[in-house]
């Protein structure tokens, strides 16, 4: 149940499958540039189960943030979603209307942002800031429960309470993201999206927050999709790992097994061009660019950069489907077999 | 930890006395390094016109020895200083014997009342329209009628004080031409008092908010538009918040600090920027009484005019300083004295 | 802006090609049209100015060498005012004089700031306590009221004396503007690479720093003339500026001196007025356009 979010009625409860807290289906946004319209999400479904943990990996420019933010419609003005469903625990988020997706927010899906050294405000407190938050969703009363449960938080991302009373600037990049991680579980949400939460820390803070965040998700059993580029942290961290590529999801398997067998030519070339203790110095690249999401390849995005392309490839959008038990992948390769 | 800095205040209070002893010289050498020597034709004005005046004599032995015109250079910025020390200006020379701080003093409460207030409401109106120029979810329409408020900024001050006086007084009669108040009105707080007061600061107020409008709207949408762009304008969106919340308390509030240094510079600037408004409408305040002691040649109510301009911006600049850190956490005292 | 010219600073210094900066001044105009618009609403007025006053006498901008009070006609194509002074020889000899108060403060209010800002952001410490609190202290101090004070007792000024005067006083916020790019300039890479390859101080100032800087030069050139022309025809009306040259100040000073507004004399105040409206037009729309590309994040602002 959407604990804040009115019950839609039923023509918006559409079908889905019990173990699935998160569906994303068939989500597309665009960028209206003046040279024109840029898919940076280009029809992009893929599931998340409860208490399940999914990393989200791509290049720069691959789209992953964009769509991490519309899951939450946190988009700004030249980004539009066009189309599909975001539905969490069978709700459509993309049909609510602005006061109901205000009140999912935080509530029902939460974001610990990207960038968390200037995530919060620098001119309130943080205590001020974790209680705006929680106001934001009380209809009345409850101070007292309200103050509690931020000493709750606090106290299990391993704060002190005197934080309440600091400034952002006075505390450290560490203690900043446990902040932020503290009002991302504030209000118990049943999805986390974590967008690349610890790229401003050193490696050893990093580790500390990871596990941190980590332990909070398995307390709360909330679900979370954790977005970013390190290979290595997903590995640590995530059930599951999602690839994407130039607006699109090319691959979802679990973490042993996309390691263990990458199944898309450019999983293949991204877990190749991992630095491996043995062959430290053979680090490659993968060859070529980017693709421009202005004026995009015809058929499968990759081809143009793919050692194993096919004729095929050119003409025909390959569609992500399950080749083997949680197994997806969109390549041709796998067509029929 | 933010605490308060001893050196941070004894800094600021040194930077406001700088300004004062600054302008205090200025005041002092002008008159002596302008070619021609005015001080020296001065005296011998009014050596030749004290004999047919009354008190003229008196006057002007007053005047020699307060400036100590027979005395070396030194002796006299000497005297001088100390004399602008105790706020002493001495008599007015147009109007003697009467003290300088008998023209002075009534003309600062005009002044801060119809400038004070004018300045006031520019920055809130400007906060304003620069705050909703610069936020998305203003409707088109909106925006562009409060783009209009721009054009004023294309004329200056006292033209279109200028223009005003033309139009609503001169040919309309809707508002008083010049001055304060009714002439011969008694100073007290009485109800056509005020109402009196209030309709003769109608236009010069006008002039100075219409023309200046525009350029606090324009910094503060530059503002807002920085601290829209900041990473915790996505998470103050991403926790719920309502959108009013958000403008006001995370869009607004961080955006204001910084307008607040320049509301500091600029009501000491519109005070002597005003001086031309001010006589335009003829309005008894600083400015106006600055010029009329120009045009009379009252050097010494120009002295004492200059050195309250340059006092009060010194002191809005100094009370901004030490109001800033509580304002802006970001700003510590203690930050300030290691950087 | 920055990138391009950090660009060419990396190259020795070769050879200017004289089409290529005419192309990137081209690009430049083309892609600020605010600017450009203000420019040559400017220049078409300066233009007006010199070339009108080509097409009259200069006596006949003195007292008394045509009628009175006359409407504008064919010979006198502003009519003339209440001294009997032609309006149009007032105006056209009026412009240029005011353009060149404005442009002389506001290349000395520059020139001075610029030097003083380079130097105390290049050097920081004692050097830039120093600059800064004289900065500090300049800006706080109320310019027009020393101004007025000045003009009082200097009761005869020419138009150049008054340019520098009033460009004296308006160094401080180029200053301020030009020390904080240079605090953040000096930082840069480039600075160390010109340091190791052995580039003194004075080398680095002006060959690495300094160009960098032309956007925020110009802002402030733009802003100093703006704020001189305010300040100088300000002067002017009160009567207080240069005194034996017709200024557009002193056009508006005889006209309400002698009731123009009142009487109805519209072609007397108003041509005056509309120069001013046009040249602050026009300034304003170059320091807008400028202010823009000085704050980078504006930019996106404006698509909103």
């Amino acid at each position: 149940m959407l604990s804040n979010v009115k019950t839609k009625p039923v023509d918006v409860r559409t079908k889905t499958r019990a173990d699935r807290i998160l569906d994303v289906r068939n989500l597309r946004v665009s960028y209206q540039t003046g040279g024109g319209q840029v898919r940076a999400v280009n029809d992009v479904s893929f599931f998340l189960r409860p208490s399940e943990r999914l990393g989200l990996v791509g290049e720069s420019g691959s789209g992953k943030t964009t769509m991490a933010l519309s899951l939450m419609r946190l988009l700004q003005s030249p980004a539009v979603i066009e189309g599909g469903q975001v539905l969490l625990d069978g709700v459509d988020l993309l049909s609510l209307s602005e006061e109901e997706m205000r009140r999912a927010r935080l509530a029902d899906i939460a974001l610990i942002p990207q960038g968390a050294m200037n995530s919060l405000n620098p001119m309130l407190k943080v205590g001020e800031q974790l209680r705006d938050a929680v106001t934001a969703h009380m209809d009345s009363g409850g101070k007292t429960s309200r103050e509690a449960r931020i000493f709750d938080v606090l106290e299990s991302v391993e704060l002190s309470r005197n934080v309440v009373n600091a400034y952002p600037h006075e505390l450290s990049g560490g203690m900043k993201q446990r902040v932020c991680i503290a009002m991302g579980i504030l209000l118990k949400p049943k999805v986390i999206i974590a967008d690349e939460p610890t790229s401003a820390l050193d490696v050893v803070v990093q580790r500390q927050v990871m596990e941190t965040l980590g332990r909070v998700q398995s307390e709360l059993g909330a679900s979370i999709i954790l977005v970013g580029h390190d290979m290595g942290l997903m590995a640590q961290f995530v059930d599951r790992v999602g690839v994407m590529y130039g607006g699109k999801l090319v691959e979802v398997s679990p973490v042993r097994e996309i390691f263990k067998d990458p199944l898309h030519p450019y999983t293949q070339l991204l877990i190749g061009s991992l630095p491996t203790l043995e062959s430290k110095e053979n680090f490659k690249g993968i060859s070529g660019m980017t693709p421009s999401l202005l004026t995009p390849p015809t058929g499968c995005m990759f081809h143009p950069r793919c050692p194993q392309v096919l004729p095929h490839c050119q003409v025909e959008i390959p569609p992500l489907v399950e080749i083997k038990p949680d197994r997806w992948v969109a390549c041709h390769l796998y067509n029929g077999s | 930890m933010r605490g308060l800095d001893l050196g941070y205040f004894i800094r600021r209070i040194g930077m406001f006395l700088l300004v004062i002893f600054v302008a205090a010289s200025f005041n002092f050498m002008i008159p002596r390094l302008a070619p021609g020597n005015p001080i020296g034709a001065i005296t011998s004005r009014m050596s030749n016109a004290s004999a047919g005046i009354e008190n003229g004599q008196a006057m002007f032995e007053a005047y020699r020895e307060r400036f100590g015109l027979d005395d070396p250079l030194y002796i006299q910025y000497t005297k001088y200083m100390w004399n602008t020390l105790r706020l002493d200006f001495g008599e007015s020379l147009s109007a003697y014997p009467a003290e300088v701080w008998d023209i002075i003093g009534p003309a600062i409460g005009w002044s801060i009342s119809l400038i004070g207030v004018s300045v006031l409401i520019t920055f809130v109106l400007g906060i304003l329209i620069g705050a909703l120029l610069a936020w998305k979810g203003t409707p088109g329409i909106l925006k562009s009628l409060l783009s209009l408020t721009m054009i004023g900024g294309v004329l200056p001050y006292y033209l279109l004080a200028m223009l005003l006086l033309y139009f609503f007084a001169f040919t309309a009669h809707v508002l008083p031409m010049s001055g304060a108040v009714e002439s011969g009105m008694a100073r007290e707080l009485s109800w056509p008092f005020i109402k009196s007061a209030f309709r003769h600061a109608i236009l010069p107020a006008s002039s100075i908010i219409l023309t200046s409008l525009g350029g606090w709207a324009l910094s503060m949408r530059g503002l807002m538009v920085n601290t829209i762009g900041e990473d915790y304008m996505l998470l103050a969106e991403a926790k719920g918040l309502r959108k009013s919340r958000i403008l006001w308390r995370y869009a607004i509030r961080n955006a204001i600090p910084p307008q607040l240094m320049h509301l500091a510079i600029a009501l000491g600037h519109v005070v002597s920027g005003a001086i031309l408004v001010e006589i335009v409408f003829s309005y008894p305040g600083l400015g106006y009484q600055l010029y009329m002691s120009i045009v009379n040649s009252d050097y010494t109510v120009i002295q004492g005019i200059t050195l309250i301009l340059a006092v009060s911006v010194g002191l809005a600049v100094l009370i901004i300083d030490l109001v800033y850190p509580r304002l802006d956490p970001r700003v510590t005292y203690v930050a300030e004295s290691s950087g | 802006m920055n990138t391009a010219t950090v660009q060419n600073n990396t190259r020795p210094n070769s050879g200017v090609n004289i089409w290529k900066t005419a192309r990137v001044v081209l690009g430049f105009f083309n892609n600020n049209r605010l600017f450009t618009f203000g420019v040559l609403l400017l220049l078409a007025l300066f233009l007006f100015g010199y070339i009108g006053e080509m097409t009259t006498s200069r006596k006949m901008a003195d007292m008394g060498a045509a009628k009175l009070n006359l409407r504008p006609s064919a010979e006198n194509l502003l009519g003339t005012d209440g001294l009997g002074r032609d309006m149009f020889t007032v105006m056209v000899i009026g412009i240029p004089n005011t353009f060149k108060i404005g442009f002389l403060a506001g290349a000395v209010g520059v020139l001075i700031g610029a030097l003083m800002g380079l130097i105390a952001g290049f050097y920081k410490g004692y050097t830039d306590t120093i600059f800064s609190s004289f900065a500090d202290v300049m800006l706080v101090i109320p310019t027009l009221a020393i101004l007025i004070t000045v003009s009082a007792y200097v009761r005869v000024v020419t138009v150049e004396i008054m340019a520098v005067i009033v460009g004296l006083l308006s160094w401080p916020l180029p200053a301020r503007l030009i020390r904080s790019q240079t605090l953040s300039l000096r930082e840069r890479l480039f600075v160390d690479v010109a340091r190791l390859s052995g580039q003194n101080d004075f080398e680095i100032i002006i060959f690495q720093i300094l160009p960098n800087l032309t956007a925020y030069l110009a802002a402030s050139f733009v802003g100093a003339v703006s704020g001189g022309i305010l300040a100088s025809v300000g002067l002017e009306v009160l009567g207080l500026g240069p005194q034996n040259v017709p200024t557009i100040g002193r056009t508006l000073y005889y006209a309400f001196n002698y009731s123009a507004l009142f009487k109805g004399m519209w072609w007397w105040w108003g041509p005056p007025l509309v120069t001013l409206a046009i040249i602050f037009t026009g300034l304003f729309m170059m320091s807008v356009s400028l202010d823009k590309y000085a704050n980078p994040r504006l930019q996106g602002s404006t698509h909103n």
